[in-house]
C-alpha cells in the first residue's frame, strides 16, 4: 500500500487546513487584476429574477438593470435631481408644472436622437406606455404610487408628454424614473400577451450606456458598450454581474482580482480589508435606517413615558461604534441629513440618559419589582422585540438592547422571525398584522418625504399603509396631507420639519444608525462614485474605468 | 414480472399524488408567502397587495390551486416561477446539468475510492491497512460538510490561491475544461470524502461474505492465480449489491447537495431550491421537490428489478 | 403445541438480556478500540458540556462591550471573546449542551416513533403495514434537507419545534429496521407459542417481539444521535435552525461564518467539536454493533 488512500488524503487536507487558518487572514499582495482593463466584473449576491425594473423587487435586478435604462429623472451621488431623458426638470418656476382646475399638468420635453439598443427612437409614446404598463391589472407592478392619481397623458409631439394629475402630485419627479420605473420601449412590450412572462424579462432593451448581451443561469449577466449612448460611449467594452451568494467567497475573489467590485461589503470584513493592498473600500451615507418600531396600542406602549424613557436608556454612540463598526452613524431623527427634509436645528431628541429614564419611569408610577423588573397595576415592564431571523448585526443589536432595558427596570425578549412573517401583509404579518409589541428593521427613505405619509397618517394604518406604529394625530395627518398637495420645496420643507418635531415628541420609533453603503473595489478601477438613494453604485457605470499600468505600492 | 412492475407503479401514483398534496399544502401555508418580499414598502397600499394577490392566483383557495397545479403537471407543466416568470421545468432544466456534473463526479470518486478501499480492507481484514481505511473513512463520513467546505476554501482559495473561491468557471472560459475542473475540485472533494466510509463499508462486507463462499474455495482448488480468484470471481460477486445501492443512491444526485452548491456558489438544483425557499417561490420549489420524488419511486423500482436480474434467486411477487 | 405449553417458556426468558449476555457484551465492546475511545471522548465532551458551564465565571448570554475585541486567548478567557465581549469557551460548551441534547433527544423520540410504527406494522400487517409503509415511503422519497427546510418554514424556529421536526423525518429508518426484525421473528416457534397460551397482540409486541428486536435499534439510536446533531447544525447553519441567542454548534459556526476573513480560528472550533462528537458518537456505534451482534462481525 504505497499510495496515500483517499480518506488520508482528507486528514491531511484537514490537518493543512488547522495549520493555515490562523494565517489565512494575511493579506496577499502578489494578487492584481485578472480582468482585462476594458472589463469590469462586479459580485451581485443574488442572481435577479427579472431584469425588467419595473416587475421586480430585488435589488439585484436593479443594479443590473440600473445600466441598460434611463429614466426622465436621475439622481447623483450628492443626491441632486438632473434631466435624464429630459431637455429640462419640470418645476412650477419653469412653468412646465401648472396647476389646473383640482389638478395639475406636467409638460416632459425629451431629449432629441435618443435610441433604444434596437435602434428604434425613443418618444412620448414610450413615456405613455410605462404609465398604462403600471395601471394594467395583469402585470405585477408592486406599486402605483403616483401613476395612480395620473387621469391621462397627452402626446402632442414625439417628444413631448404632458401628464395630467386628478390632484397636486408634489412627488412627481420621482415618477417614470429609476431605480424601479425607467422608460421601457413600448414598441417591444405593447403588443406582448403577458408582460409578466415576456421574454423581455430576460433579454431587455433600453436606452442605457450598456446594452445586454447574456445571462448563464446561476452564473452571471453580461453587458457590452452600447457605442451610441447619448451621453456618450462608456469608459469599459465589458460589464458583468458575477452572482456569488456568499460573502467569504466574495471577499476572497475581490482579493484575488477575480471580481472587481463587490458592492455591499459585510461590516465585518472592514478590519482585514484594511491590510488589503488589492483593493479599497468606499464608504458612503445610505437611506435607510435602523430603528425602533413600537406598536403604540400595546397597553405597554400606550405610555409616552415608557416609550421616552426607553429612548433615554440606550446609549447609541456606544452600538454605532461597536455592533456597527464605527461606521453606520447615530440618527437622531427618520430624516435623512443630507435631505432636505432634515431639520438640522433639532438635537437628539432622548439622549442617553439612564437616570433621567429610571427617573421618568418613577414619576410615571412604575416601581422596581422584587426581581429588577418594574410594575405598574400589576403589569410588569416586559416585552417581546420581533426582528428578521438570520440577520448577526440585528441580533447583536438586540443583545445589547437587553442589557440597556434591564439597567432601568425594563425586561426585553427576543423573538427573531423569518422576514417573511415579519413583513407579509395584512393581517398574517406580525406589523401589518399588529401582532407584535416592538420590532427592529429598518427603513428606506425615499428622496422625497413624500412616502412619510404611509407611515404616519392615521388613513394608513393597515391595511391600508404601512402605519404598523398605529400612530394617530390629527396634526400630523394635516402636515402630510398638505405635503403631497404643495409644489414648491420651500413650502414643504416647514411641513416636514413640523413632522420630525412630533415624531420627536411622541416617539413611536427609536431611530438608532444610518446605514452606510460599503463597497470593495479593485485598486484600479476608477470613477466609482456611489450614490446614496436606490440607484447605488452603478447610477455612473458609464464613467468608470481602469487604469493597470498604476505602480503597485 | 410485467404484471409485478405494473402494480408498483401503479402503487407510485397514489403515493406521488399524497406527497404533491402535502408538500402543496405546507408550502402554501408557510407565514409569509411571495409577497413578503416587498418588506415594509411605503409605496405598496392595501389595494396594491389586494391586486398582486389576485394577480398571482394567490387568491383561489387552496384545494383549487393545487388541483390547478396537479392537472397541469400530470400533463408536464410544472407552472412558472412567480417571480422569475419562467416555466419551472425550463429552470430546472438548466441547472440539471451543473448538479449531475458535479453529483456525478463525486459519486464516480468516491465509489472508486470506496470500492479500492473496501476490497483491499476486506483481502486483508484485521489488518493494520483495515483498521487505518476503516477510521479515516470513518472519520470522512462524520465531517460536517458545511464546515468542511469552508476551512477547504479558506485554505486553498483564500490563503493558498490554488484553487478558485466558487462558481463554475472563470468568465469567458466556459468551454475550457481544464479551467471547470479547477473549480470542481473542492466541492468534490468535500462530497466524495464524506460518502467514501458508506461505499468501503458496504463493499467490505460483501467482499467478506463472498470470499467465504464455496464457489471461491472451488476457484482456489482449481489452482487459479489469486489475482483471478479476487479479481474476476470474487469482485464480480461482490459488487452485484453494490449495483442495487448505487441505484437507490442516484435520485439523490438530482437534488444535489444544498450546503456543498450554496458554500461553493455551484449553480445546481439545490442551490435553485435554496433560492426559491427564501422568495416563497412555490412552483419552483414543488417541481424541484416532485422531480425528486418521481425519481425515488423510479429509482427504487429500478433497483428492486436489478435485483431480481442479478439474482435470479430473488422471486418478484 | 398446547399440551408442552411449559416448554416454551424457557426460549422466552433465555432471549432476554441475561447477565451472561451483558457481560459478553462489554467484553466484545472494550475489544473495539476505536469504540472505547470514541467513549471516552464523548464522555469527556459531555462533562464538559454539560459541567462546564456551570463553573465558568461567565455567562454563555453575558455581553460585555468593553471586553470585546480579545480574539486571543488569554488567562482570563482562555479562548478569547468574541464581537460582544462574551466568552468564546463558555458560550462553547453551553452551545455543546444544546446540540448534543437535541441529538438525545431526538433520537429518542424517532427510536421511539420507529420502533412502535416498525412493530405494529410488522406484526399487523395489511392495512397497518400498508398505510405505515407508504407514510415511510412518503418521507423516504423527498430529500431530507428540503423537507425539513419546508416544515421549520412552516412551523417555526422554536428549539422544541426544530427537536420536533427533525424526529418527525428521521424514524423511517428504524421502523423499516423493526418491521424487517419483526417479521423474521414472528414466524418463530416462541412467537407462536406465546399467541397458542393467549398472550394478546399487545402483550406479544412489547414483552415478546420489541425485546428480541432491540439490539439493531439501540445501534441505531446511537447513530441517530450523530445524525440529529448534524441535522440541527446544517439547518442552523442554513440560518433556518435553533436562533440566537440561543447558541448551538451549528449557529456558532454560522456566527463565525461572518468573521471569517478576520478570525477563521471561530469558526474552527464549533465545527471541530461537532466533527469530535459525531466521529465519537459514530465509532461508538460500530463498536455496540460489533458487540451486540457477533454474526455482523465479520
Amino acid at each position: 500500500m504505497h499510495r496515500t488512500p483517499g480518506p488520508w488524503r482528507a486528514v491531511l487536507a484537514l490537518t493543512l487546513a488547522c495549520s493555515c487558518l490562523a494565517g489565512c487572514a494575511q493579506a496577499n499582495a502578489h494578487v492584481s487584476r485578472r480582468n482585462a482593463s476594458d472589463t469590469v466584473v462586479v459580485r451581485s449576491q443574488q442572481e435577479p429574477d427579472k431584469l425588467n425594473p419595473t416587475l421586480t423587487n430585488a435589488i439585484s435586478a436593479v443594479d443590473v438593470g440600473t445600466p441598460i435604462f434611463n429614466g426622465l429623472v436621475g439622481v447623483d451621488d450628492q443626491m441632486h435631481l438632473y434631466p435624464d431623458l429630459l431637455t429640462a426638470l419640470p418645476t412650477p418656476e419653469n412653468g412646465m408644472v401648472k396647476l389646473e382646475g383640482k389638478g395639475m399638468a406636467v409638460t416632459y420635453h425629451l431629449r432629441p436622437g435618443v435610441r433604444f439598443h434596437d435602434g428604434v427612437p425613443l418618444t412620448s409614446h414610450d413615456v405613455w406606455f410605462v404609465w398604462k404598463m403600471h395601471m394594467d391589472p395583469k402585470v405585477l407592478v408592486s406599486s402605483r404610487d403616483g401613476y395612480d392619481k395620473i387621469t391621462r397623458i397627452d402626446t402632442p409631439d414625439p417628444l413631448t408628454a404632458v401628464v395630467h394629475f386628478k390632484e397636486p402630485y408634489a412627488p412627481y419627479l420621482g415618477l417614470f424614473s429609476l431605480p424601479n420605473d425607467p422608460i421601457l420601449p413600448a414598441h417591444l412590450l405593447e403588443k406582448s400577451a403577458d408582460i409578466n412572462l415576456d421574454g423581455f424579462n430576460r433579454a431587455p432593451v433600453g436606452t442605457g450606456p450598456f446594452k445586454f448581451k447574456e445571462w448563464v443561469a446561476g452564473d452571471h449577466v453580461g453587458l457590452v458598450a452600447n457605442p451610441d449612448y447619448f451621453g456618450g460611449a462608456p469608459k469599459l467594452q465589458k460589464l458583468y454581474f458575477k452572482f456569488i451568494p456568499d460573502d467569504n467567497a466574495a471577499y476572497i475573489q475581490l482579493a484575488n482580482g477575480d471580481i472587481d467590485v463587490y458592492a455591499d461589503f459585510n461590516l465585518e470584513q472592514l478590519q482585514p480589508a484594511k491590510e488589503q493592498r488589492t483593493f479599497r473600500v468606499s464608504i458612503v451615507p445610505s437611506m435607510s435606517y435602523e430603528q425602533i418600531s413600537f406598536n403604540l396600542e400595546k397597553p405597554l406602549f400606550k405610555e409616552r413615558a415608557v416609550r421616552v424613557a426607553l429612548a433615554h436608556a440606550i446609549n447609541k454612540d456606544e452600538m454605532s461604534r461597536t455592533i456597527y463598526k464605527g461606521i453606520w452613524p447615530v440618527a437622531h431623527s427618520t430624516e435623512h441629513p443630507l435631505s432636505w427634509s432634515y431639520n438640522p436645528k433639532l438635537g437628539e431628541p432622548c439622549p442617553y440618559d439612564p437616570a433621567k429614564a429610571r427617573q421618568l419611569l418613577d414619576a410615571a408610577g412604575w416601581k422596581v419589582g422584587p426581581d429588577g423588573v418594574r410594575v405598574k397595576n400589576g403589569q410588569r415592564l416586559s416585552f417581546t422585540i420581533n426582528s428578521t431571523a438570520g440577520r448577526k448585526i440585528r441580533e447583536q443589536a438586540e443583545l445589547v438592547l437587553q442589557g440597556y432595558f434591564k439597567a432601568i427596570g425594563a425586561e426585553m425578549k427576543i423573538q427573531n422571525v423569518e422576514g417573511g412573517l415579519l413583513f407579509a401583509g395584512y393581517p398574517t404579518g406580525l406589523l401589518q398584522g399588529g401582532k407584535y409589541e416592538a420590532a427592529l428593521f429598518a427603513y428606506s427613505t425615499s428622496i422625497d418625504p413624500a412616502a412619510n405619509i404611509s407611515n404616519w397618517h392615521t388613513r394608513m394604518i393597515p391595511p391600508e399603509g404601512q402605519n404598523t406604529f398605529r400612530f394617530r394625530d390629527p396634526e400630523m395627518d394635516r402636515i402630510l396631507d398638505r405635503g403631497n398637495l404643495e409644489l414648491r420645496q420651500k413650502d414643504r420643507q416647514p411641513l416636514y420639519w413640523r413632522m420630525t418635531e412630533i415624531l420627536d415628541r411622541e416617539m413611536p420609533t427609536i431611530p438608532l444608525v444610518y446605514w452606510t453603503e460599503t463597497h470593495g473595489m479593485n485598486r484600479h478601477l476608477h470613477g466609482f462614485k456611489a450614490n446614496p438613494t436606490s440607484s447605488r453604485f452603478v447610477w455612473n457605470v458609464k464613467d468608470w474605468y481602469v487604469d493597470s499600468t498604476e505602480e503597485q505600492p | 414480472m410485467t404484471r409485478y412492475l405494473a402494480r408498483r407503479l401503479l402503487t407510485a401514483v397514489p403515493l406521488l399524488i399524497g406527497i404533491s398534496a402535502l408538500l402543496f399544502i405546507l408550502m402554501n401555508q408557510v407565514p409569509g408567502g411571495p409577497l413578503a418580499v416587498y418588506g415594509a414598502n411605503p409605496h405598496m397600499h392595501a389595494a396594491d397587495r389586494a391586486r398582486l394577490i389576485h394577480a398571482m392566483g394567490l387568491d383561489l383557495p387552496i384545494h383549487m390551486r393545487y388541483f390547478k397545479w396537479l392537472l397541469a403537471a400530470v400533463q408536464g407543466d410544472l407552472g412558472h416561477s412567480i417571480f422569475t416568470g419562467r416555466p419551472v421545468l425550463e429552470m430546472i432544466a438548466e441547472r440539471t446539468p451543473n448538479t449531475l456534473v458535479l453529483m456525478g463526479l463525486s459519486t464516480v470518486v468516491s465509489l472508486v475510492v470506496g470500492i479500492a478501499l473496501g476490497v483491499y480492507s476486506a483481502i486483508k481484514p484485521y489488518s493494520k491497512f483495515d483498521y487505518a481505511a476503516t477510521t479515516a473513512s470513518f472519520l470522512g463520513y462524520s465531517l460536517p460538510t458545511f464546515w468542511f467546505g469552508i476551512m477547504l476554501m479558506m485554505v486553498f482559495a483564500a490563503k493558498l490561491h490554488w484553487l478558485p473561491a466558487g462558481g463554475m468557471h472563470s468568465l469567458g472560459q466556459e468551454g475550457n475544461w481544464v479551467d471547470g475542473l479547477s473549480y470542481l475540485v473542492l466541492p468534490v472533494t468535500v462530497l466524495s470524502i464524506v460518502s467514501v466510509a458508506s461505499w468501503s463499508r458496504f463493499m467490505r462486507s460483501s467482499m467478506l461474505e463472498v470470499l467465504r463462499a464455496d464457489f471461491i474455495r472451488t476457484a482456489r482448488a482449481k489452482g487459479q492465480t489469486e489475482r483471478v480468484v479476487i479479481g474476476y470471481h470474487a469482485l464480480r460477486n461482490a459488487l452485484l449489491p453494490v449495483v442495487t445501492v448505487v441505484m437507490m443512491a442516484m435520485p439523490g444526485l438530482f437534488g444535489g447537495a444544498v450546503m456543498t452548491e450554496t458554500i461553493f456558489a455551484w449553480p445546481g438544483i439545490g442551490r435553485l431550491f435554496y433560492d426559491s425557499m427564501g422568495k416563497s417561490d412555490y412552483p419552483v420549489m414543488m417541481g424541484v421537490l416532485m422531480i425528486s420524488a418521481v425519481l425515488v419511486v423510479v429509482f427504487n423500482l429500478l433497483a428492486d428489478v436489478l435485483y431480481s436480474v442479478v439474482d435470479p434467486r430473488i422471486q418478484m411477487e | 403445541m398446547a399440551t408442552t405449553a411449559p416448554a416454551f417458556i424457557a426460549p422466552v426468558q433465555e432471549l432476554a438480556p441475561a447477565e451472561p449476555r451483558w457481560r459478553s457484551v462489554t467484553r466484545r465492546f472494550l475489544k473495539h478500540k476505536l469504540a472505547v475511545a470514541g467513549l471516552a471522548t464523548l464522555l469527556l465532551l459531555a462533562i464538559a458540556v454539560y459541567v462546564g458551564p456551570l463553573v465558568s465565571p461567565y455567562a454563555f448570554d453575558g455581553n460585555d462591550l468593553t471586553q470585546t475585541g480579545h480574539w486571543w486567548p488569554s488567562l482570563q478567557h482562555w479562548l478569547g471573546t468574541d464581537e460582544l465581549g462574551r466568552d468564546v469557551l463558555t458560550r462553547l460548551l453551553y452551545a455543546g449542551r444544546i446540540s448534543m441534547t437535541v441529538g438525545l433527544i431526538v433520537a429518542l423520540l424517532s427510536v421511539l416513533l420507529g420502533t412502535l410504527v416498525g412493530a405494529f406494522a410488522g406484526y399487523f400487517g395489511s392495512w397497518v403495514d400498508a398505510v405505515s409503509m407508504r407514510l415511510v415511503d412518503v418521507i423516504q422519497s423527498v430529500p431530507l434537507l428540503m423537507l425539513l427546510m419546508v416544515l421549520v418554514a412552516f412551523l417555526g424556529h422554536d428549539l422544541r419545534i426544530i427537536v420536533l421536526v427533525i424526529a418527525l423525518t428521521s424514524w423511517t429508518g428504524v421502523a423499516r429496521l423493526v418491521r424487517g426484525e419483526i417479521l423474521a421473528l414472528k414466524g418463530q416457534e416462541f412467537v407462536e407459542a406465546a399467541h397458542a397460551v393467549g398472550v394478546g397482540s399487545m402483550g406479544q409486541i412489547f414483552r415478546h417481539l420489541i425485546p428480541n428486536a432491540l439490539a439493531p435499534v439501540f445501534v441505531s439510536a446511537t447513530l441517530g444521535v450523530a445524525d440529529a446533531i448534524t441535522l440541527e447544525s446544517a439547518l442552523s447553519f442554513l440560518g433556518v435552525g435553533i436562533q440566537p441567542p440561543i447558541p448551538s454548534w451549528g449557529n456558532l459556526l454560522t456566527d463565525a461564518q461572518q468573521y471569517l476573513v478576520m478570525t477563521p480560528w471561530l469558526a474552527f472550533y464549533p465545527g471541530l467539536l461537532i466533527f469530535l462528537t459525531v466521529a465519537s458518537i459514530n465509532f461508538v456505534g460500530d463498536g455496540l454493533r460489533d458487540a451486540l451482534d457477533p454474526k455482523l462481525k465479520q
